[in-house]
């Protein structure tokens, strides 16, 4: 029987993602220490992050606003196994629906022992308070905040 | 039911496994289109046209795969699309195929589904770059840690437990053991499952699915060109929909949440409305699930109309969907013990044609005439359902 080859291969691309203005001014914010959404007048929508139309309208949108630092955990998850790139384990990804805002955003939960990561601490269980706090070194990125438990 | 119904006459897999080192993509291919036009009791000069079923080619690392398979799907003069749904992909390319043939387009159709996952060693890396490079893909989201987000909503939404995934799991996992082409032949325990290694809280290794080398492919015909074949499985309804990019605008509001994906709903709807079904706990008689996860099988016993809001764990804990409960769902052991994504949703839709042509072998659903075929992809995105029956009407 013949020994079976497999040939190593490789794809090595680069990227640049244009974000548009709408983006750009959320990532300004961040810089600032604010969190600002896009508000859609005809439905009352606040989507954070922020995007230049409505979906559910269909609409462009009419401008951006403020939202709140302060809101609530709506999705949570404790990885405990390490993937490419990934921070060490085990680390706290959450969904928060800020003050204000109509939708919920992803981002890292820091400030709460996670144990060996396999039971959930309360301060991680759905609609807890939970603030953000922005990074002193800001780089452009959706890094540049992350969350800690309790109000600001 | 429309009189120029499609109508399936043959499936064809391979055995699903790690790595198939002893043939190429395409041989991979050949070996399935071999497989359901043998069962069709087909040449391949009765195919009309070809639908190719492929989800990321970044894990192939060879881009357009359908390109590449041409021959192998025996292609050459004849009209080929490619389907493209993300996970779905292989319910909308079988889907696609009915169309074309409902539509009066072409007499018989090949629908071929493909995926190599093992051709490089990290999937998570791929699957991260099917999120949001602006918003998501820093916080490190992947397939897993995304639906490790849904269950945190399923346990607040309907009260999902450790209980209830360990249960499907071994439930799946036992199935698959009475289905020679599934990839983890495995005896388990509930302990097994609830001991496996934590991957993302609440999510362990054993609630998850395999990375699986494979291809699939069915053999589709005309209404006027089935009723010459003894065996088939006709096409009574299907559905297709699509929810929003962001997970975070699927946390909204009631009529939108992470834990009861709405657009599985939607295509089933639209499926049993064509179809005439009203009630599909009592008038399905199977259903082949499209959940690579032991949590989203639970939510979309719900999406599915098997059980009212927030109830779907009932059908857990009655032990409802264990073949030879009332309605089985995945008695092949499903994607949870073979996940070759981009063919994934045409085993599915092949599975639940073998159940209601009663030729599902050990598996086979007692007296099974009405079956429901699913599909997901993308987070959440893009759904199919598909009804298939022993009868025309």
């Amino acid at each position: 029987m013949t020994e079976t080859v497999r040939i190593p291969g490789e794809w090595h691309i680069g990227y640049q993602y244009t974000i548009g203005t709408f983006a750009s001014a959320f990532f300004d914010g961040l810089r600032k220490g604010e969190i600002w959404g896009s508000l859609c007048e005809q439905n009352g929508e606040v989507a954070v992050p922020p995007k230049s139309f409505n979906e559910q309208a269909f609409v462009p949108t009419d401008k951006l606003v403020q939202v709140g630092l302060n809101g609530t955990i709506q999705a949570v998850t404790i990885v405990t196994a390490p993937f490419a790139g990934s921070p060490d384990v085990p680390y706290a990804v959450i969904y928060v629906k800020l003050d204000g805002a109509t939708s919920s955003i992803a981002n890292y939960m820091h400030g709460v022992d996670l144990g060996d990561g396999t039971t959930l601490p309360d301060a991680l269980s759905i609609e807890s308070p939970v603030h953000a706090v922005f990074s002193p070194e800001p780089e452009g990125r959706v890094t540049d905040f992350w969350f800690e438990p309790g109000v600001a | 039911m429309t009189s120029n119904a499609a109508a399936i006459l043959g499936f064809g897999q391979t055995k699903f496994r790690t790595v198939r080192e002893d043939v190429s993509g395409p041989e991979l291919v050949f070996e399935a289109v071999s497989a359901a036009l043998a069962d069709s009791q087909m040449d391949i000069n009765d195919i009309d046209a070809v639908v190719f079923a492929s989800a990321p080619e970044v894990f192939e690392g060879v881009y357009e795969p359908d390109r590449w398979s041409i021959e192998a799907f025996g292609g050459v003069g004849k009209p080929v699309v490619r389907v493209h749904t993300g996970g779905a992909t292989g319910g909308s390319a079988a889907i696609a195929g009915a169309r074309l043939i409902e539509s009066g387009l072409y007499e018989t159709v090949l629908v071929v589904g493909l995926q190599r996952t093992s051709e490089t060693p990290d999937a998570q890396a791929v699957f991260t770059t099917i999120f949001d490079p602006i918003f998501e893909q820093d916080v490190q989201l992947n397939v897993i840690t995304g639906i490790a987000l849904v269950a945190s909503r399923q346990m607040e939404y309907f009260g999902l437990t450790e209980d209830h995934m360990a249960w499907v799991s071994k439930k799946n996992f036992d199935n698959a053991l009475l289905n020679p082409f599934a990839h983890l032949h495995k005896n388990i325990t509930i302990e097994d499952v609830k001991n496996s290694r934590p991957l993302a809280w609440p999510l362990r290794l054993l609630h998850t699915c395999p990375r699986s080398d494979g291809a699939a492919a069915v053999v589709m015909t005309s209404g006027a060109n089935a009723k010459r074949h003894k065996s088939v499985a006709w096409m009574r309804g299907a559905g297709h929909a699509t929810d929003v990019y962001r997970i975070g605008d699927r946390i909204k509001d009631a009529d939108s949440d992470l834990a009861i994906p709405r657009a599985l709903g939607w295509a089933c709807d639209d499926a049993y409305r064509e179809a005439g079904i009203t009630d599909p706990l009592n008038q399905l008689d199977v259903v082949e699930v499209y959940a690579p996860f032991a949590n989203l099988e639970i939510g979309y016993y719900e999406s599915m109309g098997l059980a009212p809001s927030g109830r779907g764990i009932e059908l857990v804990e009655t032990g409802a969907t264990a073949l030879g409960g009332k309605i089985p769902v995945v008695p092949s052991g499903g994607c949870m013990t073979a996940n070759p994504i981009g063919a994934t949703g045409l085993v599915r839709f092949g599975e639940a044609a073998l159940q209601v042509m009663g030729r599902a072998g050990d598996h086979q659903v007692d007296g099974a005439r009405v079956a429901l075929a699913t599909a997901c992809g993308g987070i959440d995105q893009f759904y199919t359902a598909a009804v298939l029956a022993s009868d025309p009407e």
